[in-house]
C-alpha cells in the first residue's frame, strides 16, 4: 500500500493535524509522516481555521475534545464553508456513544472517526484513502478544467469556421452570379426544383409565379439535345458521379443558348438519388467561338480541296455565305494592271443590283472598292448606317431589301487581291469576335486564292514545258528517223556489198568448179584413154629397153593423173555435190591423214540430214578445207576435231583443235594485217552463205573455229 | 575357150577405144558394143547380154550407179566392173551396193582391166584397186562412229587375184 501511495504521488496534499496536546499531535505525526504528504499542525480549532483559509486541505484530523472549540463545533464551521463543504474529516476521540451518535449527522459528508487508542495502522489507511480520495478528486476537477477549455475553443472554433464559410457561400454565390451562373436544387424525391435567379435568365424565364419541376426544366431544353441529356443524367447517377453536360436551351422568345450544367447528387442508403445541386452557366460564347472555329475549319477544308481560281470562287462565295447565314455574296478580283474590280463570282444578288459592279475602277467610292484598295474592312451594320457613309449608294442598296453589309479585303502579302462582300437580312452588331472571325475568313480566302493563282501558274508553265518537251521530243523523233534512213542506207549499201561478195565468190567458185569439170572431162580422160593404149603396147613392146621406157613413160602419165585429180579435187570436192558435206569431208579428212599422219584426225559428223544448198556447202566446206590448211601449216597441234551437226534451225560446223593458238586481234582487220588472210576469207565466205562464224583463241590455247548458218529452205 | 562378151560403157569416146584397144588385144575377150550414156548401156546389155558390162562411174544421164541398180533389180546375169576416177567411199559403196562385182580405178585400170574382167567373168568379186581396197579396210573398224552403219554393212571382201 504504501508503495502505492509513493507512486500516485504526483503532488503532495496537505493534512491538518488538530489537538490541543503537543505530544498527540507529534505521534499523529510520527503515524502519518511514512504517508510522504505534507503535514500541518495546530494546536486549537482556532489555528485550524486559520490554516485553512490560507491553503487547501484535504484531510482535517482533529481531537474531538478540545478546549475553546471542540471538534464537532470546529468541524461545523469548517462545513459552513462552501470549499471545505467537503473536506474530509477525522476525528479522533474515545468512544462515547453520544459522540458516534453525532457523528452520524455528518455521514452526508466525507466524515470518519479513529478510536483511541489509536492504532496507527488504521489512522494512516483511513487518512490516506482520504488524501488520495481529494488527489483524485482534484484531478478529475482539473481535467474538467480542462474539458470545459477546450469545448470553448472548439466551440470558438465552429463558429469561426461557420462564419468563413457563410462568407465563402457568399463569395461563391457572388462568383457565381458574375459568371452569370445559376444554381439550382433538385429534389428529385419530391420533385421540386429550386433555381437561382441567374438561372432563371440563362431560362429566359421570369422569377415570380413559376411553380418549378423536372418537367419545367425538360420543357425548356433543346428537342436534339434532350435525349442526350437525360442519357447523361441517367447515367452519372447510375454510376454516382458529378453531372457535366451541355445542352441548348430553347427560351420562350425563341431565341437559342447554350448551357452547361454541373450537378452533385446526394444518396440515400441503399444507393437511392435523393437530391441533386449543382450550377448551370451561360456557355453560348464559347458555343459561337467553337462554332466559328468549326466553320473556319469547314471552309479551310473546302479551299484546300478547291485547285483553280474558279473553284475557289466557287468555295469562297457559296461556304462562305452559308456559314455566315449571308443571303447574298460577291467576289471582287482586281484586274492584272491593279486598276479594275472585276466581279468573280455571285450568290444570292439579283442582277439589276450588280449591273455597277461588274467591272469598275479599284478607285470607286463604294464598300468594295474600299475594302480592296485600302485592306480595311467595311462593316455596315445596317442599311441605314450604309446610307450614312454612302450616300450615293443607299437608294440602290435599300432596293435590294438588305440590311448589314460587310466589304472584307482580300490582301496577301500587302498585295491587293480583291474583295468579299457579304449581305445579310437582318441587322448585325458585328460584335468583336464576329469581326474577328470575318477577318479571319478573308485571310483564309486571300491564302486560297494566291495558291490558286499560284497552282494556275505552274500548270501553265507545265504545259509550255510540256509544249517543249513536245518539240523537243519530234525533233529527237525526227533526227532519230534520219539516223534509221542513215542506217537504212547503210545496212543497203552493207548488204549489197554482201551480195556482191557472194556473187564474186559464186563465180569464182563456179569458174573453179567448171575448170574442175573441164579438167576432169577433157585432159584427164584423154589421159587415161592413153594409159589404155599405152598398156595395149605391153604385149608388143618385146625387148628390155622398150619395156622399161614403157613403164617410165606410164609412171610419169600416171604421175600427172595423179596431179590433176588432186587439182581438181582441190577445186571440186567430187562428192560435195552428189553425197553432201559431211562425205566431202570425210573424203577430203582420209586425204588429209594420209598427208598428215602425226595428227590425230578427228570426225564428229552427225548422220546426214537433206542435202544443202550447193553454195553453203561449199561455203562451209572451204572453210573446214582453210582451217585444217591452217591446223597443219601453223597450229603445231597434236589433234584436230571437226564437228558438223545439223537442226532444222541451222547447220553448225567447228573445227577444233589443241595446238599453239595466237593472240586474237580486236578487229578483224588487224587478223588481215597479221597475215591471217585465211581467217578473214573464211569469214567473208560464212557472212556470204548468210551465217556468222567465231574464232576463239588465245596463245596456248588452241583454236576453235565455230560457224553457224541458218536453215533457208528456199534458198 | 569361151569368149567373154563385154560392153563398155563409158561417156568419153577417146577413153572407149583406149579401152576397147586393150581388151582387144586378149584374144579372150571381144567387145560387143560401146555406150556413151547409161540408158543406151542398158539397152545394149538387153540387146546382147553381154558377161561383162565395164561401166563408168560418171555418164551424161543415168549415172553408173544408177544403170548398176537397175540391172540389179532385173537381176540380169551380167557382171559388172565399175571403173571410176573416185576413191571416195560413197562412190565405191554405190557400185558394189549395187551389185557391181569390182571396183577399179582409171588409173589402175590399163594394168589390172584385162585380168579383172575375166575374173568377174568366173564370178569373182573384189577386183578392187589395191587403193580403194586399203581404204576400205580403214573404213571397216567405223573411222567415225557417227556413219551410217549400212554403208560398211555391205563392204566387199577383199580382192582375190589368184586364177
Amino acid at each position: 500500500m504504501e508503495k502505492e501511495y509513493s507512486m500516485s504521488e504526483n503532488g503532495k496534499v496537505n493534512i491538518l493535524l488538530v489537538d490541543d496536546q503537543p505530544a498527540k499531535l507529534l505521534t499523529y505525526e510520527a503515524i502519518l509522516s511514512d504517508l510522504g504528504e505534507n503535514l500541518i499542525k495546530a494546536s486549537s480549532g482556532r489555528e485550524a481555521l486559520q490554516h485553512l483559509l490560507k491553503i487547501d486541505i484535504a484531510v482535517v484530523l482533529m481531537d474531538v475534545s478540545m478546549p475553546e472549540l471542540d471538534g464537532f463545533e470546529l468541524a461545523e464551521i469548517i462545513r459552513q464553508h462552501p470549499r471545505y463543504q467537503k473536506t474530509a474529516i477525522i476525528f479522533v476521540s474515545a468512544v462515547y456513544l453520544t459522540d458516534l451518535d453525532r457523528l452520524r449527522g455528518y455521514e452526508h459528508g466525507a466524515v470518519d472517526y479513529v478510536s483511541v487508542p489509536i492504532i496507527p495502522e488504521i489512522l494512516r489507511a483511513k487518512v490516506s484513502v482520504f488524501a488520495d480520495l481529494y488527489r483524485k478528486t482534484q484531478q478529475l476537477e482539473r481535467l474538467n478544467r480542462e474539458l470545459e477549455q477546450r469545448v470553448v475553443e472548439r466551440t470558438a472554433e465552429l463558429e469561426r469556421s461557420m462564419a468563413q464559410l457563410r462568407e465563402s457561400e457568399e463569395r461563391l454565390l457572388m462568383a457565381l452570379d458574375a459568371a452569370n451562373a445559376g444554381s439550382f436544387d433538385w429534389n428529385i424525391a419530391a420533385n421540386t426544383v429550386v433555381w437561382s435567379p441567374p438561372h432563371f435568365t440563362i431560362f429566359g424565364l421570369k422569377t415570380n409565379g413559376v411553380s418549378l419541376d423536372y418537367q419545367a426544366w425538360r420543357d425548356r431544353v433543346h428537342g436534339d439535345d434532350i435525349n442526350r441529356v437525360e442519357a447523361v443524367i441517367a447515367q452519372s447517377l447510375a454510376e454516382r458521379r458529378d453531372i457535366n453536360v451541355e445542352y441548348r436551351v430553347v427560351r420562350p422568345d425563341g431565341s437559342i443558348c447554350w448551357a452547361n450544367e454541373r450537378g452533385h447528387t446526394f444518396y440515400a442508403e441503399p444507393g437511392q438519388p435523393v437530391r441533386t445541386v449543382g450550377v448551370v452557366i451561360d456557355i453560348t460564347e464559347r458555343k459561337q467561338a467553337e462554332e466559328r472555329t468549326t466553320r473556319l475549319q469547314a471552309v479551310a477544308a473546302a479551299l484546300s480541296a478547291a485547285l483553280t481560281p474558279s473553284q475557289v470562287y466557287e468555295v469562297i462565295v457559296q461556304e462562305a455565305a452559308t456559314s455566315l447565314d449571308a443571303k447574298a455574296g460577291a467576289l471582287h478580283i482586281v484586274s492584272d494592271d491593279g486598276q479594275w474590280l472585276e466581279l468573280a463570282r455571285t450568290a444570292g444578288y439579283r442582277d439589276e443590283a450588280l449591273k455597277d459592279y461588274l467591272h469598275f475602277p479599284l478607285t470607286t467610292p463604294s464598300p468594295p472598292a474600299e475594302a480592296a484598295r485600302t485592306g480595311e474592312a467595311v462593316w455596315l451594320e445596317s442599311a441605314q448606317a450604309l446610307g450614312l457613309r454612302y450616300p450615293q449608294l443607299s437608294h440602290d442598296y435599300k432596293a435590294t431589301g438588305y440590311e448589314a453589309a460587310v466589304s472584307l479585303p482580300l490582301w496577301f502579302e500587302r498585295r491587293t487581291l480583291g474583295s468579299l462582300n457579304f449581305s445579310f437580312a437582318t441587322v448585325r452588331a458585328f460584335d468583336p469576335e464576329e469581326r474577328d472571325f470575318l477577318l479571319t475568313l478573308a485571310r483564309l480566302c486571300a491564302q486560297a486564292l494566291e495558291r490558286a493563282r499560284l497552282y494556275q501558274e505552274a500548270q501553265q508553265l507545265n504545259t509550255e514545258l510540256e509544249q517543249r518537251v513536245a518539240e523537243r521530243t519530234s525533233e529527237l523523233q525526227a533526227a532519230y528517223k534520219k539516223l534509221e534512213e542513215e542506217a537504212a542506207e547503210r545496212e543497203r549499201a552493207a548488204a549489197e556489198r554482201n551480195e556482191l561478195q557472194r556473187r564474186l565468190m559464186e563465180s569464182r567458185e563456179n569458174e573453179r568448179l567448171h575448170l574442175a569439170q573441164e579438167l576432169h572431162d577433157g585432159p584427164m580422160q584423154e589421159l587415161h584413154a592413153i594409159t589404155f593404149h599405152l598398156a595395149s603396147l605391153q604385149n608388143l613392146v618385146t625387148d628390155e629397153t622398150g619395156q622399161a621406157q614403157l613403164a617410165a613413160g606410164q609412171a610419169a602419165l600416171h604421175q600427172v593423173l595423179q596431179s590433176l585429180r588432186l587439182t581438181a579435187t582441190e577445186l571440186r570436192p567430187s562428192t560435195l555435190i552428189p553425197f553432201g558435206l559431211a562425205s566431202a569431208i570425210r573424203s577430203h579428212a582420209d586425204e588429209f591423214q594420209e598427208k598428215h599422219p602425226d595428227l590425230e584426225l578427228v570426225l564428229e559428223l552427225a548422220p546426214a540430214g537433206p542435202l544443202l544448198p550447193e553454195g553453203v556447202s561449199l561455203a562451209l566446206f572451204r572453210i573446214y578445207q582453210h582451217a585444217l590448211v591452217n591446223t597443219a601449216k601453223y597450229a603445231q597441234a597434236q589433234r584436230v576435231t571437226v564437228r558438223l551437226s545439223q537442226t532444222p534451225e541451222q547447220i553448225h560446223l567447228e573445227i577444233e583443235d589443241d595446238g599453239c593458238g595466237f593472240e586474237m586481234p580486236a578487229h578483224w582487220i588487224d587478223l588481215a594485217r597479221q597475215g591471217h588472210l585465211g581467217l578473214v576469207g573464211m569469214v567473208e565466205r560464212a557472212e556470204a552463205a548468210g551465217g556468222r562464224m567465231k574464232v576463239i583463241s588465245a596463245p596456248g590455247q588452241g583454236t576453235l573455229i565455230q560457224v553457224r548458218v541458218p536453215q533457208i529452205p528456199d534458198r | 575357150m569361151a569368149v567373154i562378151r563385154v560392153v563398155l560403157a563409158d561417156d568419153h569416146a577417146q577413153v572407149r577405144a583406149g579401152i576397147r584397144n586393150l581388151l582387144s588385144r586378149a584374144a579372150d575377150i571381144e567387145v560387143m558394143g560401146e555406150a556413151d550414156n547409161g540408158a543406151q548401156a542398158l539397152h545394149l546389155v538387153q540387146e546382147l547380154a553381154p558377161d561383162v558390162l565395164v561401166l563408168d562411174m560418171e555418164m551424161p544421164g543415168l549415172k553408173g550407179p544408177d544403170v548398176a541398180r537397175q540391172l540389179k533389180a532385173e537381176a540380169a546375169p551380167v557382171r559388172i566392173l565399175a571403173l571410176s576416177a573416185y576413191e571416195d567411199r560413197e562412190f565405191v559403196f554405190s557400185m558394189l551396193n549395187n551389185g557391181a562385182a569390182g571396183y577399179l580405178l582409171k588409173g589402175d585400170a590399163p594394168a589390172m582391166l584385162v585380168d579383172a574382167v575375166r575374173g568377174v567373168s568366173r564370178g569373182e568379186t573384189g577386183w578392187i584397186s589395191p587403193k580403194v581396197a586399203a581404204k576400205i579396210a580403214g573404213w571397216l573398224p567405223t573411222r567415225t562412229a557417227k556413219s551410217s552403219p549400212g554403208d560398211e554393212a555391205t563392204g566387199p571382201a577383199s580382192p582375190s587375184q589368184s586364177s
